[in-house]
């Protein structure tokens, strides 16, 4: 690597940080680095200062707050995955963590980082938007709540402004009606790249769908909910017939290029494919077992 | 507890590395690999790829693993950084590295240090992982050697080595003391504690950096090279261009000599070489190739050998007409009386893909000028010999002057059997500089100099009768070859000469096409030229048999080769016994209970393969043997040196000639110790390619051991008072054959030996027989004193939604002679099944429509992690080749060619689709699947 040389910064607090971010031309904020390092390196970011926010005591912390969940920006996957907060609330996210990165990556990969990259491909914005969840954004100016779903701009694009650091992310507790599940397809078993990913979130009362978001990760410019799909659900009994329908409109929904990984068509097909077992997954986790013999069509 | 000092962009750190302080001066942007590696010495740590893919740097940060080359120096201050220096205390290994020492967790070591640590940070936390933790653990490491089955078994036995675990030599009592036995590696030591030094890790004093400057355009002439704006840098100490550098072409076969040192009038692929810098480090370097000035003028370019066939395509290199780089036409027998006996004939398709052999080792070269006017060149290859040889042709010096070291080498797989262009600008830079210069690729570097498998179009057809016996086989090979010959030649024979060596076909006809492109140069990788036939043959026997009802095993059983055969090519196969691995695979995968009858979308398939033992003829005409050994015995008859000037690139081959060696002279293996690879110091050796060293190499060594022997029993004879030919020399005791007792020490002999005459050397030599093969144009490829075979069972199960493969189970077996080190056949037949599961299902190198690689890293090359291996069950069948030292013949590049076939035939029982096009990715599945139910609805 010949990165460029650039200036270190470690504030002590959010608030020096926040104001070495607004005075600083052209600086990155640091927190695992597995992407800005190589980013740099291959030109796509610039940065003559870098601002480490690594040890910021309140970016590094998992709170519960009641009704919601809130994690530190630069809590590593790692904390993330062991926390026990997590484990108790979000299995889902501990159970994509090893999809995410490898295990190295994973020790230094932080959530917030993987959020702020904002590439297509990124795993955690994916299972987050399913969960609605909602971030904090921090500058000298304040401090916003910006619901995920509506960060992404494009691909490297959000609507973190310069001087903002992103600081936590919130997570609603769900219902105990309520269930997400996360699906990625790689090409290899570990450490690599979505071809394509999908996490769904259901409320299912009484086998009714109260709510729905079917959320679609490495198919679009941005993760994107299948708004269609997701709506499809809503007043109707999951069942083998609907979840095929609403794969359908999923797959139709996903705006994939072609590239290495994989073309359109079979991005497409996997869109499908990851929708039906996804919200199959969801359907198992919020049912009371008794009422999984009403999903007809699929076996449970 | 911030301890930086700013001093422009400088800061010095502390950092707590395997429990010291060091105080550091760095940049913002150094990273802890650099500090570790070039400040601290601690060069245990790897770099291999620099962003984070292959885990070669793994450190433990914390406890966890980390990779080094991600992480800021500034970041790791204050953290517990732990190297794998810090896992073993005064010189005492760790438990689990014991493990990887005894149960042969290691090859090439150069992924030894993360797999030890993140296997460390592992048994921390659960002392008895499972498989399935220890494979998530290991999924971001990549090893190319091993397959993962030994390190991950290493891992989970761990425990077992709490206390030091005792010689594999003592317990069973065999005629063989020390051939046969699974001992471990002689480099093992220093590879699991991170010491071994590898050609990066050495750094000389006042030494320079150089690097390369290559074309950005597929086909350009070269109009003008400015290097005025370089030449004025700060920091630049020489520039080359083709102006101050010989005009003398090179490459590997020398009728086919075509590459230039650096670009003369046109660039032939994007990468190809034009300019070359050293300077006082690497990034000075790249900012002077920034600064040249190169005028192209960009010429019409070509990437598929077919296209490039027609007439008037683009011209690549004048002296291959339609950019025919090799020409084979070959025909025995009579292939059309043949399919007019057939009762079936089938012909088929099939297309391969370009793979990249992908050592973790980045290729890496340091050169010396002594003041004596003689040149040392470091460097990580597989052919001290050959290098030597080119660079004596390219420096226009004798050979002599010239000390090629090869230094410990992290994985070859053919990618490192020719000079390479580092080394060749390394030599001429440091001989301008009058300094050493250090030249190595980066991940990308390394895909665009490539040398990697030639792509392969192949018609195959076969005439079979309706009992399964084969009649005739008529086959094309187009083999896309990039823009220089290297091996290509070879490969184009290769493609044809091995199809006669598995199963007795009476007829064959061969036309072979080795084409050039505008794009990197293919070479020899791992099974040179066979794997993509070999798929062919297999997939087509498969559908051959299933068309006659027949079971695809009996079908292979009722052609295969038998021992002492002549092949229709004029190939002399002696030891073979592919029937008995057909039976051992049918046995122990549960064949018969399998085959056609598990259910749609789980399938199991079979495949054979086989390999030369060495070739026949050299690549340049000379009379020398092939493989040459020296030994040296010390005076006080305690330590024995071994000197080969064969290679060790991770298979095992110092440990395989040291048991050789050892047993030929009746000492024990503690007592051999081998120095190799080092032109100065050790004698001709062809090196490692072709599967050679076992068998050639280890003749010579057996001849040497045998000579150093027979001056010691001539000596313990007047000692003991017996006669010669009833002494014996076994586990360092020489005795009387008949009376045990009557006996002495080995050391003792052989002090007296030293005593009377001076220096004990033993002395040997191995050729292979004189006139092998045929009378024939191309008749030399393909000729070998022995050949191995091999053969494989795998079981799929295929998601017919998504098109994804999951390989359940390999079971395998091979007829590899008699194993000298029956741990490293395992270890090679298992890290050949998880390359070959790499190429079959994930590793193909892409390329855009100007010829740039789509994928030059390893997150879109995908090589299989721990994860995506599955159990292997791997086996040898008794054997026992005349020609090989104590009956051995090859196993590395042998074990690779069953694989693809395999595999392939499981997808096809799996899902009644055949995939005729490398890799069989998810998407191609789909599509087949698609097409076969189009037919079906509308047939």
């Amino acid at each position: 690597m010949f990165i460029k040389e650039f200036e270190y910064h470690r504030p002590d607090n959010l608030e020096e940080a926040c104001s070495l971010l607004a005075k600083l031309p052209e600086a990155e904020v640091l927190a695992g680095g597995t992407d800005l390092l190589t980013d740099i390196d291959t030109g796509i970011r610039k940065a003559n200062h870098v601002v480490s926010i690594s040890r910021i005591a309140e970016l590094t912390q998992i709170q519960d707050l009641g009704g919601k969940i809130a994690i530190g920006a630069a809590c590593t996957a790692r904390v993330v995955e062991s926390s026990p907060l997590i484990q108790k609330y979000f299995p889902e996210i501990v159970e994509m963590i090893p999809l995410f990165a490898s295990p190295q990556v994973r020790t230094m990969a932080t959530i917030g980082g993987n959020v702020c990259s904002a590439v297509a491909c990124g795993d955690f914005p994916v299972i987050l938007i399913a969960l609605g969840a909602k971030v904090e954004l921090v500058s000298l100016n304040g401090t916003r709540l910006v619901q995920l779903k509506d960060y992404f701009l494009a691909n490297r694009k959000t609507v973190r402004m310069k001087g903002e650091i992103l600081t936590r992310i919130l997570i609603p507790k769900k219902s105990k009606t309520s269930a997400s599940h996360f699906l990625k397809f790689q090409r290899r078993a570990s450490n690599s790249l979505a071809v394509a990913s999908v996490a769904a979130f259901l409320d299912i009362q009484e086998a009714i769908c109260k709510e729905a978001r079917i959320v679609l990760g490495a198919v679009a410019p941005t993760p994107i909910i299948a708004k269609d799909a997701s709506k499809s659900l809503l007043g109707k009994k999951v069942n083998g017939q609907i979840i095929s329908r609403v794969a359908e409109l999923a797959r139709k929904e996903a705006r994939p290029i072609n590239d290495v990984r994989g073309s359109v068509d079979f991005r497409r097909q996997l869109v499908y494919v990851l929708t039906k077992q996804a919200i199959k997954q969801v359907v198992l986790k919020c049912l009371p077992r008794k009422e999984r013999s009403d999903c007809t069509g699929f076996k449970c | 507890m911030i301890l930086q000092q700013k001093n422009g962009h400088n800061y010095f750190v502390e950092l707590t590395v395997n429990g010291d302080q060091h105080m550091v001066l760095v940049s913002a942007k150094t990273t802890l690999v650099e500090v570790l590696r070039e400040q601290l010495g601690l060069t245990g740590t790897k770099l291999g790829c620099g962003v984070g893919d292959c885990g070669a740097c793994t450190i433990l940060l914390d406890g966890e693993p980390a990779n080094a080359c991600l992480l800021l120096a500034l970041e790791a201050e204050g953290r517990d950084i732990i190297t794998i220096e810090g896992i073993s205390t005064n010189g005492e290994l760790h438990p689990l590295q014991r493990a990887f020492v005894n149960e042969g967790a290691i090859q090439c070591g150069f992924c030894t240090p993360a797999m030890v640590l993140t296997g460390k940070a592992l048994v921390n936390k659960n002392a008895d992982p499972s498989e399935k933790e220890v494979r998530e653990a290991l999924a971001g490491t990549f090893c190319r050697c091993t397959g993962y089955a030994k390190i991950v078994k290493a891992i989970r036995n761990w425990q077992h080595y709490n206390e030091m675990p005792s010689s594999k030599e003592e317990g069973e009592k065999t005629e063989l003391a020390v051939v046969g036995k699974s001992l471990p590696r002689k480099d093992s030591f220093d590879k699991v504690t991170g010491r071994a030094r590898y050609t990066d890790d050495i750094h000389l004093p006042n030494m320079l950096y150089g690097k390369i400057l290559t074309s950005p355009f597929p086909h350009a002439r070269i109009l003008n090279i400015d290097t005025q704006k370089a030449e004025v840098l700060q920091g630049v100490k020489a520039i080359l261009t083709w102006k101050n550098v010989p005009d003398i072409l090179y490459g590997v076969s020398p009728a086919r000599y075509d590459e230039h040192i650096l670009a003369k009038e046109k660039v032939c692929y994007i990468g190809d070489e034009v300019a070359a810098v050293a300077a006082i480090d690497e990034e000075t370097c790249q900012k002077a190739l920034d600064l040249i000035e190169v005028e192209y003028e960009e010429l019409p370019a070509v990437f598929d050998p077919i296209e490039a066939m027609k007439d008037g395509a683009p011209l690549i290199l004048e002296r291959y007409p339609n950019n025919i780089n090799t020409r084979v036409d070959w025909n025995f027998g009579d292939v059309e009386k043949g399919f007019e006996e057939a009762d079936l004939v089938l012909s088929d398709t099939y297309v391969g893909n370009r793979t990249y052999q992908s050592p973790m080792e980045p290729h890496c070269a340091i050169a010396e000028w002594n003041s004596d006017g003689r040149l040392t060149l470091y460097t990580s290859t597989q052919v001290v010999h050959y290098v030597r040889y080119q660079l004596s042709r390219l420096l226009e010096m004798s050979q002599g002057d010239i000390r090629v070291i090869g230094t410990h080498c992290g994985g070859g797989f053919g990618g490192k059997a020719e000079v390479n262009p580092l080394e060749i600008c390394a030599a001429f830079l440091a001989k301008k500089t009058g300094r050493p210069v250090k030249m190595r690729y980066n991940r990308t570097e390394m895909f665009y100099h490539f040398r990697g498998r030639h792509k392969q179009t192949i018609d195959m057809k076969i005439g079979m009768k309706k009992d399964g016996t084969i009649t005739a086989v008529q086959q094309k090979s187009v083999l896309e070859g990039g823009a220089y010959s290297s091996f290509g030649v070879i490969a184009a024979y290769y493609s044809g000469a091995m199809v006669p060596t598995l199963y007795k076909l009476p007829n064959y006809k061969y036309d072979g096409f080795r084409v050039n492109t505008n794009l990197p140069a293919c070479g020899a990788m791992r099974g040179h030229g066979c794997p993509h036939p070999r798929f062919a043959f297999e997939s087509l026997l498969t559908d051959m048999a299933i068309k006659l009802e027949l079971d695809p095993i009996e079908v292979r059983l009722k052609n295969a080769m038998e021992p002492d055969s002549r092949t229709v090519n004029d190939l002399d196969v002696g030891s073979c016994e592919l029937k008995a691995c057909l039976e051992e695979v049918r046995r122990k995968s549960g064949w018969d209970e399998k085959w056609g009858k598990l259910p749609f979308g789980r399938g199991i398939g079979v495949g054979c393969g086989g390999f030369v033992s060495g070739a026949g003829y050299p690549i340049y005409r000379s009379k020398f043997p092939h493989s040459n050994a020296t030994i040296k015995v010390s005076e006080d008859g305690n330590t024995v040196i071994l000197y080969t000037g064969e290679t060790e690139i991770g298979q095992g081959s110092m440990t395989v000639l040291s048991q050789i060696a050892a047993e030929a002279m009746g000492i024990t293996y503690d007592r051999i110790k081998v120095e190799y690879a080092d032109t100065d110091i050790t004698p001709l050796g062809f090196g490692s390619y072709s599967s050679r060293v076992t068998l050639m190499g280890g003749n010579a060594c057996k001849m040497a051991g045998e000579d150093v022997r027979q001056q010691l029993l001539e000596v313990a004879s007047q000692m003991i008072n017996i006669p010669m030919e009833q002494i014996k020399s076994r586990k360092n005791y020489i005795y009387d054959r008949e009376n045990e007792k009557a006996g002495i020490p080995w050391e003792e002999v052989a002090a007296r030996y030293f005593s009377e005459n001076g220096p004990l050397i033993g002395r040997g030599h191995y050729s292979p027989p004189e006139g092998l093969g045929g009378d024939f144009k191309g008749a030399t490829v393909g000729t070998s004193p022995a050949y191995s075979f091999s053969a494989c069972v795998c079981e799929v199960e295929v998601d017919v939604e998504t098109g994804k493969v999951k390989v359940i189970k390999f079971t395998d077996a091979h007829d590899v002679g008699t194993p000298i080190n029956p741990m490293a056949v395992e270890g090679q037949a298992e890290g050949a099944i998880a390359m070959m599961l790499g190429e079959t299902l994930l590793e193909d190198m892409v390329f855009d429509k100007k010829g740039n690689i789509l994928n030059p890293n390893l997150h879109d090359y995908l090589l299989p992690t721990a994860l995506d291996v599955p159990p292997i069950d791997s086996s040898t069948v008794e054997s026992y080749e005349p020609r090989g030292p104590f009956g051995a013949k090859e196993v590395g590049e042998g074990a690779t060619l069953p694989v693809i076939g395999a595999i392939a035939n499981a997808i096809y029982d799996a899902i009644g689709v055949r995939v005729k096009e490398l890799p069989i990715t998810p998407e191609r599945i789909l599509k087949a699947l698609g097409e076969k139910e189009r037919k079906e609805c509308f047939p």
